[in-house]
């Protein structure tokens, strides 16, 4: 996480989930369907953003070395909040992601966007970065799940987290033909790993040699 | 007493959380430069796991449920992880001072490690008894503290291998994270 200091966050090159590997574990969790992966990746940028603000105000009154544990039980109110939200807006969403709605409190993305990582920088621009983070991020989940969802069930079908409407939904590959594997956790690493590589060789991303 | 060991052997090996929950992966790719550091920090990982465990356990079960208030049960977890967290990364600062000036800035963040909320988040809403509770507790960072060597090693092995440009780093483990798990998924329903 040392070098997270003197990172530049983007889309292609590294993006904040499959360069850097921030909230890692709630976009392999939550992918399995579009559906779930568009609502958890709203309710993440929303979340970035209050985090970017509090942590902002945080900033001016904490003493330095106290800043990482405030912004994290900052975030675990945060997520607390989101979670409530998902069981009264949207039950639908909160029964398919189960454990991993409350696991946000622990996500690295949204600790990253109270700015704990970058002490010295300016409350503007930690909150034009957070933006940034957050929209790559969903920008990684919307690819991840797309895949997942295609190759596991030969279809989309995207409906609204809110109420349940379907959106949109097409069917590309006959069900005989579907391969389960992809909507399992091994899948989600699988495609998350070629998504990465895919985004790496587009974005001519640099990456250290053994994952440091 | 026979359907103890079944638990204690699940969470090592069977259902071990880093390696079949999916979660954590992000720090276990990350941390430790070598094998002394990736020990260092699954070893305080490991521990941190246990004791925020049973104090979260004891914290639901006497305090947040008789009174109602389970509605703070996040804020409370975390409060005592990182606690914990603050409590392993003083001992290792008096005691390793050398080793907490290579490890000392990854410390903290173990505060954040995804297995530990979810080992606490499943045994709560599990509703375990104490003692499988402690069994787990015992069992489960056993378990995370061979996944941070597990990850070591083959992060060691990896950095003098010749993999395509666009998978070095992260990609190239996820796909070792997903073969371990396949093949971790053929114990299934051995115990």
């Amino acid at each position: 996480m040392n070098r997270l200091e003197n990172t530049k966050i983007g889309f292609l090159r590294n993006n904040p989930v499959l360069g850097l590997s921030l909230g890692l574990t709630t976009a392999l969790a939550v992918t399995f369907s579009m559906t779930s992966a568009v609502g958890i990746g709203v309710l993440t940028f929303v979340l970035i953003l209050a985090a970017a603000l509090l942590g902002g105000l945080v900033k001016m009154v904490a003493p330095k070395e106290a800043l990482l544990p405030v912004n994290i039980i900052l975030v675990a109110f945060l997520a607390k909040i989101g979670e409530l939200l998902v069981l009264a807006y949207a039950p639908g969403l909160a029964t398919s992601v189960g454990i991993f709605l409350p696991l946000l409190a622990v996500n690295s993305i949204i600790l990253y966007a109270t700015g704990a990582f970058h002490a010295e920088e300016s409350m503007g621009q930690i909150f034009a970065d957070a933006v940034k983070a957050g929209a790559a991020y969903l920008a990684a989940l919307i690819c991840v799940s797309f895949i997942r969802e295609l190759l596991g069930t030969g279809g989309i079908s995207l409906q609204n987290p809110l109420s349940g409407n379907e959106i949109f939904s097409f069917s590309l590959i006959p069900s005989e033909f579907t391969l389960s594997l992809f909507t399992q956790p091994a899948g989600a690493l699988l495609v998350l790993a070629l998504v990465a590589a895919l985004f790496a060789a587009f974005g001519k991303q640099d990456v250290e040699m053994g994952g440091k | 007493m026979e359907n103890l060991f079944p638990i204690l052997l699940g969470t090592i090996i069977i259902n071990n959380l880093a390696l079949t929950k999916l979660v954590s992966i992000g720090q276990l790719a990350n941390f430790g430069d070598n094998e002394d550091q990736t020990l260092c920090i699954g070893l305080s990982a490991a521990v941190i796991m246990a004791i925020s465990n049973i104090l979260s356990y004891v914290a639901f079960t006497f305090v947040l449920e008789p009174l109602n208030v389970t509605v703070l049960n996040l804020l409370v977890y975390i409060l005592i992880v990182l606690l914990t967290t603050m409590a392993v990364t003083g001992y290792i600062r008096s005691k390793k001072p050398e080793m907490y000036g290579a490890v000392g800035k990854v410390l903290p963040l173990l505060a954040v490690n995804s297995a530990i909320l979810y080992l606490i988040l499943d045994v709560i809403n599990q509703g375990m008894d104490f003692l499988p509770m402690l069994i787990t507790s015992i069992g489960a960072p056993i378990g995370l503290l061979l996944a941070f060597i597990l990850y070591g090693a083959v992060r060691e092995r990896l950095a003098i291998a010749d993999t395509p440009k666009p998978f070095r780093g992260l990609p190239i483990l996820l796909i070792y994270a997903a073969l371990a798990l396949m093949a971790l998924s053929g114990l299934n329903g051995i115990i």
